[in-house]
């Protein structure tokens, strides 16, 4: 049985997003409806240049939209304030990374702290570390750990704020295939936990079969939106 | 500690030479600055007082002749604190043996007080009125240490075709070189 829509999180509403770029304007987002669901695992896939990346920053509140609205729950991101979507992306919104981003003088858990520090209720450092098999590892730095170690500190970055919606870009395009899939399990453990969204960004179409909800995007809008009846586990998926 | 500073920390000692010659370039110019600037205002507060102690002139006016009652309409005009008239003429000086040179005369009106342009004494005696047949005159410091005068000796030069003496009273200088 797949995935049920029932709690909309978030809804977008002709949202779209062009760039100028000296006398040429690119719209790297065409006018753009759907909805997000609490707890969901949405993966928006789609080629590069097909806006997905712009999706998701306007999603997580990086970039303002060019035209239409956000809606997240009550609140209208698109009226807020500067101030008010730095809120949000504080508060609600955890960010994993293709190329992980971790800070290079801190140890696993205190890349975990500092974005701990951000909000008033984090998890457990400790309890974040051992979900994701990293507790053992928790005073190396970043360069003493392989790219899907430095990848779960990311997400252990991502989770320990307790945001409710988890935005990650490409988490597999730096690892390699069983890495890779070990990452996706991980995120889907999470969601399933923490009972938190999980939206994936990626050109891999194999994800796709792990996902509650697919978004098609090409050429800079969404081409179809369709539920997954029967998502597979991740080990089950092949690239 | 917070997380951030334990991270500046980290950094900082993972590049100890570049932090170390960061802080040395820093200090340096915040001393040099500093040093510059101190000495920038106490050469420009020098250079007021001193401009205000002798009555440094804001503006001069040449002209070729002009009673000396225009010193007092000058006065008269709104804003000016202070006028002062003088008489500059170029003279040759006699010196030993013949020989000529060309020096610039300023007459100052007795007796001198609070005029604009004061004259800084340096030896002798300032300029006095006084009933002797010679005029007394104060002289420039190197003028004076080039042709070995000192106060007492007389100079001669010619002055509307005729000889003149005149006592040298000291040496003084002028914040205002040529007045």
């Amino acid at each position: 049985m797949g995935f049920l829509p029932n709690k909309v999180l978030m809804s977008l509403t002709n949202t779209s997003k062009t760039y100028t770029m000296g006398e040429v304007k690119v719209e790297a987002l065409k006018p753009t409806s759907f909805e997000i669901y609490v707890g969901e695992l949405l993966v928006i896939l789609g080629p590069s240049g097909s806006g997905k990346s712009t999706l998701l920053n306007l999603i997580g509140g990086i970039d303002t939209p060019s035209g239409g609205q956000i809606r997240y729950g009550n609140q209208v991101l698109t009226n807020g304030s500067e101030k008010d979507l730095t809120r949000y992306r504080r508060q609600e919104v955890g960010f994993v990374f293709q190329f992980y981003n971790l800070v290079a003088d801190l140890t696993a858990a205190e890349n975990v702290a500092l974005a701990a520090e951000l909000v008033s209720k984090p998890l457990a450092i400790d309890d974040v570390l051992r979900d994701v098999s990293l507790l053992e590892r928790r005073d190396h730095f970043p360069s003493q750990l392989s790219g899907g170690e430095q990848q779960r500190v990311a997400i252990a970055r991502a989770i320990v704020k307790n945001s409710r919606l988890l935005l990650c870009d490409e988490p597999t395009g730096a690892l390699d295939y069983e890495t890779g899939k070990l990452v996706l399990r991980l995120l889907r453990d999470i969601q399933e936990k923490h009972g938190s969204t999980v939206i994936i960004v990626t050109h891999n179409t194999a994800i796709a079969d792990m996902a509650d909800r697919v978004v098609r995007m090409r050429s800079g809008s969404v081409a179809d939106i369709f539920i997954n009846d029967n998502p597979l586990p991740p080990e089950r998926i092949e690239w | 500690m917070s997380i951030l500073t334990r991270k500046l920390l980290r950094t900082i000692q993972a590049t100890r030479g570049q932090f170390l010659a960061l802080v040395v370039i820093v200090t340096l110019g915040v001393v040099l600055y500093i040093g510059m600037t101190t000495s920038y205002y106490n050469l420009s507060r020098s250079q007021h007082q001193f401009y205000q102690d002798y009555g440094f002139a804001d503006y001069t006016f040449q002209v070729v002749k002009a009673p000396e009652s225009m010193v007092a309409r000058v006065e008269a005009l709104p804003g000016v604190v202070k006028a002062t008239g003088r008489i500059q003429k170029d003279v040759p000086i006699i010196k030993e043996g013949n020989e000529r040179i060309t020096g610039r005369l300023t007459g100052y009106p007795l007796p001198m007080n609070n005029e604009v342009n004061r004259l800084h004494l340096l030896s002798g005696r300032q300029l006095e009125l006084q009933n002797s047949e010679k005029v007394s005159v104060l002289v420039d410091p190197q003028y004076a240490q080039a042709n070995r005068l000192t106060p007492g000796q007389d100079i001669e030069l010619i002055a509307d075709g005729k000889k003149v003496t005149l006592a040298v009273s000291g040496t003084a200088t002028s914040g205002y070189a040529k007045l």
